[in-house]
C-alpha cells in the first residue's frame, strides 16, 4: 500500500471498520512510514476531539416536521410550475429553443452576452477579495475572523 | 526631498511613553486597564509558550447564522493549520502556514492557493495596542470557563458609540483567545468565535506544518504583495493613484497600502485599524472594464472621482459607509493626502529599541515614500 491509500483509508482504519487483511497492511505501512504515522495521530486528535462535543438530541416531533416540511416545499414547487396553467414540459421545451437561438445568434454576432461576462469578474472579484481577507485575517486573532476560508476560488 | 525628523522625534516620545507606563504596570498597582492591555497584548504574541491544538466555532464571514467548525493546529512558532470540519460545503477546505507561504487547498475546486505567510507582515502589535487605548476603554469582567479553560474577560469599550463593544475571554496562562463576542446596538452579545476544545500538546508533528504535502489538481502561486511605499516599478507601473484621506473616522488610522497585482484587477489595498479591529479598503480605476461591482456580504462599495472603492471590516455597516464616505470625498477632491493620513501612522509606528531611521520623500507623482530601518541608512 502507498501513502496515498493509506491516507485515503485512515479514518476507516481508525473506526475499526477494515476487514483483517486491509488493517494489517494499513499497519504494516505506518510501521515504516513516519508521514503517515504522523497523519494518523492528527486524525486520533481530531477524532478524540470530536468525541468529546456534546451530542444533540432531535425533539420528539422532529421527524413529523422535516417530511412536513419536505413536503410544503414540494407542493410549492408544482403549484409555481402550473401557476401560469402552462405545461412545464413546454415550457422547458421554449426555453431551450430559445436558448440556442440566442446561441446561434451570439455565434453570428460573435459577442458575448453582457450577463456572462458580468458573471465572470464578479467572481474574480470576489474570489480575490476573499483570498486578501484570508490573508489578513491570519496573524490576528482580536478582529474577529481569525481562521478565514474561501469557499471557492474563481479565478482560474 | 525632504527629511522630517520631528515625525521620528514623535515617534520615539510615544515610545518612551509606552515603555514607561509598561514598565510601571508589573506591580500590584498595576491599573485594572492595564492589565487588560496586557492580556490582549499576549493575545496578540507571534512565538506563544505552548502548541495549541482546538476545535473552534466561529461566525461565517458571509454573515449567516452558520457557524464554521474549524480544527486549528498552531506551534510555539506560530506556523499554523486549520481544517475545515463544518459545514459540509467547505469541509476539508484546510490551510497550513509555514512561516514563509500559506497554502489552501480547495477539495471541491482541486485547488491549492498558495501566497505569502501573514506572517511576513511588519509586526504591528505595539502599533495597535497604543491605538487601542486611543479608541476604547479597557476594563476586566471576572473569569469565565471555556472548553475547560479559564478564561479572564477583557471588555473592550469603544469611545464612539457607532462602534461594537467587544469582549475577549482569554487563557491568561497561554494567552490563547477562546472566545470572543461583539455588543452592539442592541445589547444582545454576538458571538463572533469560541473555542469549543482546547488542548495544548508538548509538540506537534512538523510535517503537520509541511505545505509539500501533495495534494491533487490544480495550483495557483500568487506573486508577494508589495508594498506601495516600496518605491518598487509595480508602485509606478500603478497606472492610478490611490487616495488617502485626511482623518479617518472612529479612530481608524491608515497602516500599510498594498498592491494587487491580479491582471484582471490591478487594485490597491489599503489596511487600516482602530487597534483592535483591522479592515482593508480597496481601490481601482472605475475605468477598468474588466471588474464590475456588487455587494458582498462584510463589505461597503462606492464610486468617487473616477475610483472604485470596497471596504472590508468586522464593523457595523453604518461605520464602514462612514470610512467609505472619508475616502470618497478625498477621491472627490482628486487629492492625495497621503502625507498626512502616514505622519499620524508614523507617529504611532511600533519601533524597537534599536536605532531606528525613519524617512520620507515625496516623489513627483505624489507618491510617499517611507523608509524604516533597523539602523541608521542614508536615502
Amino acid at each position: 500500500m502507498n501513502c496515498k491509500s493509506v491516507q485515503a483509508y485512515l479514518s476507516a482504519y481508525l473506526d475499526g471498520e477494515l476487514n483483517g487483511t486491509e488493517r494489517l497492511d494499513i499497519r504494516q505501512h505506518l510501521h515504516e512510514c513516519s508521514e503517515c504515522q504522523a497523519e494518523e495521530q492528527q486524525l486520533k486528535v481530531l477524532k478524540q476531539m470530536l468525541r468529546g462535543l456534546p451530542t444533540y438530541t432531535p425533539s420528539d416531533d422532529f421527524e413529523e416536521r422535516l417530511v412536513k416540511n419536505v413536503v410544503q416545499v414540494q407542493e410549492q414547487k408544482r403549484t409555481s410550475r402550473f401557476s401560469l396553467g402552462l405545461d412545464w414540459r413546454f415550457v422547458a421545451g421554449f426555453a431551450a429553443t430559445a436558448a440556442l437561438a440566442t446561441f446561434a445568434m451570439l455565434q453570428v454576432t460573435g459577442r458575448p452576452g453582457p450577463d456572462t461576462a458580468n458573471a465572470t469578474v464578479n467572481d474574480t472579484l470576489a474570489s480575490e477579495i476573499g483570498r486578501d481577507q484570508m490573508f489578513i485575517a491570519g496573524n490576528d486573532p482580536l478582529s474577529g475572523n481569525r481562521f478565514a476560508v474561501p469557499t471557492t476560488y474563481a479565478n482560474r | 526631498m525632504r527629511i522630517v525628523k520631528d515625525t521620528l522625534a514623535l515617534s520615539l516620545l510615544a515610545l518612551c511613553a509606552f515603555s514607561f507606563a509598561a514598565g510601571n504596570g508589573g506591580g500590584k498597582g498595576q491599573s485594572e486597564s492595564e492589565r487588560a492591555r496586557k492580556l490582549l497584548l499576549k493575545t496578540l504574541e507571534r512565538d506563544r509558550p505552548q502548541n495549541v491544538v482546538a476545535i473552534i466555532l466561529q461566525r461565517s464571514p458571509d454573515c449567516s447564522d452558520v457557524m464554521q467548525r474549524i480544527q486549528v493546529q498552531i506551534s510555539k512558532d506560530g506556523k499554523m493549520r486549520q481544517t475545515v470540519i463544518y459545514p459540509l460545503s467547505m469541509e476539508g477546505v484546510e490551510t497550513i502556514d509555514d512561516g514563509r507561504q500559506s497554502a489552501t487547498y480547495l477539495p471541491d475546486d482541486k485547488l491549492t492557493l498558495i501566497q505569502e505567510s501573514p506572517r511576513l507582515m511588519p509586526n504591528d502589535t505595539l502599533t495597535r495596542m497604543n491605538l487601542t487605548t486611543r479608541n476604547y476603554g479597557l476594563s476586566l469582567a471576572g473569569t469565565s470557563v471555556v472548553a475547560g479553560k479559564t478564561a479572564t474577560i477583557v471588555v473592550a469599550t469603544p469611545h464612539n458609540r457607532d462602534m461594537e463593544t467587544r469582549r475577549y475571554y482569554i487563557d491568561a496562562d497561554t494567552g490563547f483567545l477562546l472566545q470572543l463576542e461583539t455588543i452592539g446596538k442592541s445589547k444582545e452579545p454576538k458571538l463572533a468565535f469560541k473555542a469549543q476544545v482546547v488542548s495544548y500538546p508538548s509538540s506537534i508533528p512538523s510535517q503537520t506544518f509541511s505545505i509539500d504535502q501533495a495534494k491533487s489538481g490544480k495550483t495557483l502561486v500568487f506573486r508577494r504583495r508589495s508594498g506601495i511605499y516600496d518605491g518598487n516599478k509595480d508602485a509606478q507601473n500603478l497606472g492610478f493613484e490611490p487616495v488617502f484621506p485626511d482623518a479617518l473616522p472612529y479612530g481608524f488610522s491608515v497602516q500599510d497600502a498594498q498592491i494587487n497585482d491580479n491582471v484582471q484587477w490591478r487594485s490597491v489595498a489599503v489596511r487600516i485599524t482602530d487597534g483592535l479591529i483591522k479592515g482593508t479598503v480597496y481601490q481601482w480605476p472605475a475605468s477598468s472594464k474588466n471588474v464590475k461591482v456588487r455587494e458582498m456580504p462584510g463589505t461597503t462599495m462606492g464610486e468617487s472621482g473616477g475610483m472604485k472603492l470596497v471596504v472590508a471590516a468586522d464593523v457595523p455597516e453604518s461605520v464602514r459607509r462612514r470610512i467609505l464616505e472619508a475616502f470618497s470625498d478625498a477621491a472627490r477632491r482628486g487629492g492625495n493626502d497621503g502625507s498626512q493620513a502616514f505622519a499620524g501612522f508614523i507617529q504611532s509606528l511600533e519601533l524597537s529599541l534599536r536605532q531606528i531611521s525613519l524617512t520620507h520623500i515625496e516623489l513627483p507623482a505624489g507618491i510617499l515614500l517611507i523608509t524604516v530601518s533597523n539602523s541608521i541608512n542614508e536615502i
